[in-house]
């Protein structure tokens, strides 16, 4: 597998797309600590609006760049010589790592230098969500590598990879919405102000389902990282966790038996 | 004789299509193997067997003694190179760059040979120039230069002269030929066209319907293509004795039947035989072109 990753990460050095989005992601980091700046806001905001462009890059590269050996047909190359599927798929998710941790530092970078000196220090909440969120592009990784390499189809698998990350993350800005109503309204009555109940706060059962797709589907923890929702960081860290080992082994399984043309 | 790759009984279903219904085929060492069949025969199936691609539903295939599912068949994989269907290569690197991809991959610590590769295959000036921007022949050249890359003795080449203009199919027969005697490698090539694969095959495996039909080496294949006369008798006993007495080359096929080649003097022959108590029940002549041997050997159906 060592020889894999090393003719992986020679393709990367090489690749253009990949310092583009290195670029944009960098480039999202600043302009969002200078809104901060202007708008006399803190650094927490600009740091855990992370997620999100991180993740549309991670959709468009892995599926780029993986899809690229079934268009052009090298992952026969990697076949014919006796490279194991399951040593084929792993470097594959190793590599898309890689490449997230460098998106996620190319974010990371503008914050801390520009950011730190001009808004001050983060807090704990948000360091821990920044360990929480990272663990989130994790999870995207193994999805995005598991889609890419069981679909042979370079433009369809981008295609899937980016109208998924987005329908999750539009999903993630609803559920949220609906999340974060308050409970009571406040009303003008015939004696002042009063608080009613919101008939639309979803409650018990139902209340309990919505937090679990919230906290289950990647893209929703990324939103409630910005929106700050109640969920206890590990609980979407576990579920993260579990949605990449349930992702690895089935892209493994599936690729294994698949026949390669 | 030592055989580089043999398959017993292979077959490979796609659902409820046979795409490989039994194949066995023997692939010596040092040779040019012909597989010829028309498309839709099961070529390509089979080469993706071989190479790893895909799996076959039963049988057996044996690559330098080891058989699949055994631990040196994947070590034994790394002996050989292959160009399947189309050239594989990153269209976005130049040739040594793909080379260097594939030098990576086999784990080579040196790019030493990349350049003598690229001279090998006649890729030497390609500079910077991108594989996007290759001609089709050029392209198939790569591919072969980088299933040259581990320095194997066994080469996978399925239909490389498809595409090629009347320049490009010579300069890949030469190639193969060089790649064959002068460092003695396997060359397994899969072809419907039979014509250009006679220049240069040593042995020919003839696939349909995803069965070997027929496997033969190119001196088989030459005789069975001669002009020759078909003869049925009452005894080839007398025939023989009669055919030495007049020079002729002759083969016994059963006590009845023989085959003549060359010229014949039918009238005199018949009454040689008639006077020596032989009487002759039947006598064709055949002449028959590859074209012709092939497509009575798969029974003239139609391509599919």
């Amino acid at each position: 597998m060592s020889k894999l990753l090393i003719a992986n990460f020679a393709r990367i050095k090489k690749n253009k797309l990949f310092y583009c989005l290195c670029a944009v992601c960098a480039v999202f980091a600043l302009f969002t600590v200078i809104n901060q700046i202007s708008n006399k806001g803190g650094v927490d905001s600009a740091f855990r609006l992370f997620a999100v462009p991180i993740e549309a890059a991670a959709a468009v590269f892995i599926s780029t760049f993986f899809g690229t050996e079934y268009s052009d047909g090298t992952i026969r190359n990697k076949l014919i010589i006796g490279h194991s599927r399951y040593a084929v798929y792993f470097a594959n998710l190793i590599t898309a790592i890689a490449c997230v941790t460098a998106m996620f530092v190319s974010f990371m970078v503008p914050v801390l230098t520009v950011g730190l000196p001009c808004l001050g220090l983060p807090d704990a909440e948000t360091v821990r969500i920044l360990v929480a969120g990272f663990v989130t592009l994790l999870a995207f990784c193994s999805l995005f590598t598991m889609i890419s390499t069981v679909y042979s189809n370079k433009a369809g698998a981008t295609a899937i990879n980016i109208v998924l990350v987005f329908t999750l993350i539009i999903a993630g800005l609803v559920l949220s919405a609906y999340l974060m109503q308050p409970q009571y309204h406040a009303v003008q009555g015939a004696e002042g102000m009063e608080y009613v109940a919101n008939p639309h706060y979803p409650t018990g059962i139902k209340r309990a389902i919505l937090v679990f797709f919230s906290n289950a589907s990647l893209a929703g923890q990324s939103v409630q990282f910005i929106t700050a929702l109640a969920s206890p960081l590990w609980v979407m860290s576990v579920y993260s966790v579990v949605i990449f080992i349930i992702c690895a082994v089935t892209g493994t399984l599936i690729f294994n038996g698949k026949n390669i043309k | 004789m030592e055989y580089v790759l043999r398959t017993n009984a292979v077959k490979k279903e796609y659902g409820n299509y046979k795409a490989l219904n039994g194949l066995s085929m023997n692939v010596p060492k040092s040779s040019i193997y012909g597989l010829v069949g028309k498309n839709g025969s099961g070529k390509t199936t089979l080469i993706r067997l071989i190479c790893g691609l895909q799996k076959p539903t039963d049988g057996e295939i044996e690559l330098y003694g080891a058989k699949n599912g055994e631990k040196q068949f994947e070590k034994a994989r790394r002996r050989m190179g292959a160009v399947v269907e189309t050239p594989s290569v990153y269209l976005e690197m130049t040739a040594e760059d793909n080379l260097k991809e594939q030098y990576r991959i086999l784990g080579m610590p040196y790019f030493d040979g990349i350049t003598d590769i690229l001279q090998t295959v006649g890729l030497e000036n390609t500079g910077k120039k991108k594989a996007k921007n290759f001609s089709l022949g050029m392209r198939q050249r790569l591919g072969i230069a980088v299933a040259l890359a581990g320095n194997p003795d066994f080469l996978i080449l399925d239909e490389p002269i498809n595409g090629l203009d009347p320049q490009g199919i010579v300069e890949m027969r030469e190639l193969i030929l060089k790649l064959n005697r002068e460092r003695g490698i396997t060359v397994l090539i899969s072809s419907h066209i039979l014509d250009e694969l006679s220049k240069i095959a040593t042995h020919f495996g003839f696939i349909d319907g995803g069965k070997i039909v027929r496997e033969l080496s190119a001196e088989d294949l030459e005789r069975a293509c001669r002009k020759r006369i078909e003869i049925s008798v009452s005894d080839t006993k007398t025939l023989s004795r009669t055919l030495d007495r007049f020079g002729l080359e002759y083969a016994v096929i059963s006590d009845t039947e023989a085959e003549i080649f060359g010229e014949v003097n039918v009238t005199e022959l018949a009454l040689e035989l008639y006077k020596n108590n032989c009487s002759v029940r039947s006598i064709c002549e055949r002449n028959e072109s590859l074209e012709a041997f092939y497509i009575n050997l798969v029974g003239g159906k139609s391509g599919e």
